[in-house]
């Protein structure tokens, strides 16, 4: 099967900082996986370097057994989309008008939208809800009703790939779900492939395939949402006690309480 | 909804570009001598020309308002590209010190060609066109020396890029005075009137340097404008469209630069227009830039023309450089916006 | 530090004096300096240039430069912001507006009156400023402040041209806007030291509660200090110095962002040894300052503006880069 992604010897990081290196990952299509791992680990860089927002320091990200680096940017708008984690716009903006915007990798001329162009809004507008709103501006909406209309700009764009960067900050729970299953069923029905940066561990286990746990710019370990959400991998990567179980509804695992271990280094 | 934009947009030019001729007007029937309506336009169509009103009109007055006029639309333009790029409202080419960039190396190539400023003969056509390329490099030292100050963690810092400004500012005006000094009085004389930004000198040679220049920057940038619509995300997400950001930037920069050197080359520098031009826009058309940046170039020029206008009859006999009665307007405007300002 | 920089500062002080003295259009020795100070023979051409020309516009420069040096420590001090001085805050500004309207309106007033009206116009400038900076939200950061100040000196400046042209008085009024330190009137000069003399009291007197209101706010409310008199007080000896600095030459700027920041590092966070030292600092610079400019473009001169300007921008760039918008001086 073709990767969607695939990382050797990848090193990044900020001016001065340099926040991992000598990474080597392969992220598989068709799949939803998501990057776990405690605060400044590297999570939100490595998402970031993959989409091209920040520049990688060293090493080679293959999309799609593509080197990057020989893509122009705009070809690989065309392959993944990427929703940061907050996003800004002007607030008199138009709900519709911002999700066209998502449009602009297949755009040729800019001031007219095609059918293609209409077609996919429409579509963008009912996969996430957000159809009812599609005239108001942005400064009028709820967080919940906002974060769904990013999504929609970045579904817009009509790519394969979508790499969610902390997605569900935020939000309440109801409106955190909704965004969930929302990618849930992007992928599910339109074969998505999905990265995704979460905060919280249960619904990173409850909503993904794959689970890539970070700890300090190094990957600790990754496999099923079973295989991390286990009590050793938590010690490991969160140094914290948890207690975990299943969940008998959704069959996931999820911590139901944890205690902070003593600091090791 | 898009189709009541473009109508407000065609109405609202419509409506500028009648400010404008009234300006114009008011421009053209005054002054050390006043002439009416009648006169005027028999000497525009070219009946009964009278030479007195021929060279009013012709050498003084029409020059002056075309001038003007294409002036006003450079920075209005200028305007609406910088605030673009900056994401921020208060910016403007003469607060960033573009303008006294431009304007130092216009006075260092006076010192050096010691232009006359005044005359048309074919000898100072050569370095009288070579004016808006030397505001250009000048500009553009300014341009990359505030932005290269105002990174910080390679992002724009907007205080640091003010204030960097005003550093700009101080700088390239104590060059620039420093250079005018060295110049012969009478040289000196025409230099320190047209720094303060001033038409007073217009003619047409000056028109015909600027005109090539506005013409295409002009066009590129409002081409381009689409771009600054996509310029008020922020950069996460504009790189995640396929825009190249940085690279684009720097072409809009370099583009307003040159649009800005142009009109300083000609006038001296004249603040403020590219701060209120791009501000009444959007009240006028909202924030779609294709419609912004005509309606901030009209707004531009009528601004200039009605300024301009001003400063030569309200303190007749003598003349109030236009760049200050901007600065007069623009100044409590600017302030009005720093107070609605949120950040 | 701070003593052997007040007692070296008299000899080099001295130094530049003479240096400035002896040198210029006509250079002249240091034994006819001298003599025209001690055996003043009014026949002899070098004695005149010297008592009537040199020696009042070396006098001037010093005390200008102590003057804004002081001036701009204790705006630091007060406002907590390492951007304040009097040429960012539009004191300079105002000074300047005020005399052009009075140059315009009132004619031929005496000197005295000039100084007083042009401290009026430095208190002026320093409300409109502040006034705005406080009606904004975070109006009163460094960063916001300079940028309000520059924008409201420009607006000044434009009216006061605006006016004089109206009158028709602009060729005088230019005159004032460009510095002149080579037409230093003498009468101004001596009421100059009064004055300013007056500033430098207040201001050392409120020196020890300047630095305890500079360590911040609450500290120097924990400490009990009457903030309001302080205050005022300062501003006070800041309107004086200005005031009277501006009526003798002028606008300068930079001397009273740059020197206190110097100062500070040499001597530390203690007003009551800053001030003095900006002083002598401040004096020193500024007399180099208008060596330099006779130097510089011999044998003309360049505005004294363009020196202080050489030094001040790079070293302005250098703060913004370093400090940013944060509030602390």
């Amino acid at each position: 099967m073709q990767t969607a992604f695939r990382m050797e010897n990848l090193a990044s990081g900020y001016e001065q900082v340099r926040v991992f290196e000598g990474l080597n990952l392969t992220i598989e299509e068709g799949k939803v996986t998501t990057i776990i791992g405690p605060n400044g680990c590297g999570k939100s860089t490595l998402l970031k370097t993959i989409g091209r927002i920040l520049k990688k320091q060293q090493g080679t990200v293959y999309l799609q057994e593509q080197n990057m680096q020989n893509l122009s940017t705009k070809d690989i708008a065309k392959k993944l989309a990427i929703l940061s984690q907050t996003p800004i716009a002007p607030g008199q903006l138009k709900v519709e008008e911002l999700i066209a915007y998502g449009r602009y990798p297949h755009r040729n001329n800019v001031n007219r939208l095609t059918n293609k162009d209409e077609e996919m809004i429409e579509w963008a507008l009912t996969v996430t809800n957000t159809m009812e709103y599609r005239n108001r501006e942005l400064a009028q909406l709820s967080g919940g009703q906002r974060q769904r209309v990013w999504l929609a700009m970045a579904l817009a764009q009509e790519t394969n790939i979508l790499l969610l960067d902390e997605p569900t900050t935020y939000l309440d729970m109801a409106h955190q779900l909704e965004v969930l299953d929302i990618v849930k069923s992007l992928n599910e029905h339109h074969s998505c492939t999905v990265v995704m940066v979460l905060h919280d561990i249960n619904h990173a286990a409850r909503y993904s395939d794959h689970l890539i746990a970070m700890r300090k710019g190094t990957i600790m370990q990754t496999g099923t949402p079973q295989e991390i959400l286990s009590a050793e991998v938590m010690r490991k990567v969160f140094n914290i006690d948890a207690r975990i179980m299943e969940d008998p509804v959704t069959n996931t695992p999820v911590c139901y309480g944890y205690e902070i271990l003593k600091e090791d280094i | 909804m898009h189709k009541k934009t473009s109508s407000v947009f065609f109405l609202t030019m419509l409506m500028l570009v009648l400010m404008i001729l009234v300006a114009s007007y008011l421009h053209i029937t005054n002054g050390v001598f006043d002439m009416s309506v009648m006169d005027v336009i028999k000497t525009l169509l070219r009946i009964e020309s009278n030479s007195k009103f021929d060279l009013v009109i012709f050498e003084f007055r029409l020059p002056r308002i075309v001038i003007a006029g294409l002036v006003g639309i450079g920075l209005g333009m200028a305007g609406v590209v910088l605030q673009g790029i900056t994401r921020n409202g208060l910016a403007d080419p003469g607060i960033l010190g573009i303008n006294a960039g431009a304007g130092a190396a216009v006075v260092l190539f006076m010192y050096f060609f010691q232009v006359k400023l005044v005359s048309a003969d074919m000898n100072s056509w050569m370095s009288i066109l070579m004016m808006p390329l030397f505001g250009f490099i000048g500009g553009t030292i300014a341009a990359i020396l505030i932005f290269s100050f105002a990174l910080k963690n390679g992002h724009l810092d907007m205080q640091r890029l003010i204030l960097t400004g005003i550093a700009i500012n101080s700088g390239f005006g104590a060059l620039s005075l420093f250079l005018s000094l060295k110049m012969s009085a009478q040289d000196f004389e025409s230099a320190a009137i047209w720094m303060a930004g001033s038409i007073y000198n217009a003619n047409w040679i000056f028109a015909l340097t600027m005109l090539p220049w506005l013409l295409i920057l002009g066009i590129y940038v409002h081409r381009k404008s689409y771009l600054l619509d996509y310029f008020q995300l922020e950069e996460d997400s504009i790189t995640s469209l396929g825009i190249a950001v940085e690279k684009e930037k720097m072409k809009l920069l370099l583009a307003s630069v040159g649009l800005v050197s142009a009109c300083v080359s000609v006038s001296g520098s004249i603040g403020f227009i590219g701060l209120m031009a791009p501000h009444i826009a959007k009240q006028l058309v909202g924030i779609q830039h294709r419609y912004v940046m005509p309606v901030s170039a009209l707004i531009g020029a009528g601004l200039l023309i009605l300024a301009d206008f001003i400063g030569k009859t309200v303190f007749a006999p003598s003349e109030l450089a236009v760049g200050i009665v901007v600065s007069i307007i623009g100044i409590p405007y600017f302030l009005y916006l720093l107070v609605k300002s949120k950040a | 530090m701070s003593f052997s920089i007040l007692a070296i500062s008299p000899f080099l002080i001295a130094l530049v004096a003479l240096i400035s003295v002896m040198y210029g259009t006509k250079d002249i020795s240091a034994i006819t300096v001298w003599q025209s100070m001690t055996a003043f023979d009014p026949s002899d051409v070098d004695h005149q240039i010297i008592r009537t020309g040199r020696i009042p516009r070396v006098a001037a420069v010093l005390l200008v430069g102590a003057f804004l040096a002081v001036a701009g420590a204790v705006m630091q001090g007060i406002t907590r912001n390492y951007l304040a001085s009097p040429s960012l805050m539009g004191v300079n500004d105002g000074s300047a507006f005020v005399i052009t309207l009075a140059i315009v309106f009132f004619p031929g007033l005496p000197n005295y009156q000039m100084i007083l009206l042009s401290m009026l116009g430095s208190a002026l400038g320093a409300g409109i400023v502040f006034g705005f900076g406080s009606l904004i939200r975070n109006g009163l950061s460094p960063v916001r402040l300079a940028i309000i100040g520059t924008v409201i000196g420009t607006f000044l400046s434009s009216i006061a041209t605006a006016i004089a042209m109206y009158f028709q008085v602009s060729q005088t009024v230019s005159a004032w806007y460009n510095t002149k330190v080579h037409m230093v009137n003498m009468d101004m000069l001596i009421l100059s030291i009064p004055f300013g003399l007056t500033g430098l009291i207040l201001a050392l007197l409120s020196a020890k509660a300047i630095t305890i209101t500079s360590l911040g706010e609450d500290i120097a409310m924990g400490l009990g200090q009457k903030t309001k008199a302080v205050r005022i007080i300062s501003m006070l000896a800041v309107v004086c110095l200005t005031g009277t600095a501006v009526a003798l030459v002028g606008k300068i700027a930079f001397v009273g962002l740059v020197i206190p920041h110097i100062t500070r590092f040499l001597v530390g966070v203690d007003y009551r040894y800053i001030i003095p030292c900006a002083a002598v600092i401040g004096a020193f610079f500024l007399a180099l300052c208008d060596v330099l400019s006779r130097v510089v473009n011999y044998p003309f001169e360049t505005p004294i503006g363009v020196l202080t300007a050489l030094v001040g921008v790079p070293f302005f760039l250098y703060l913004v880069r370093k400090h940013g918008g944060e509030k602390r001086a």
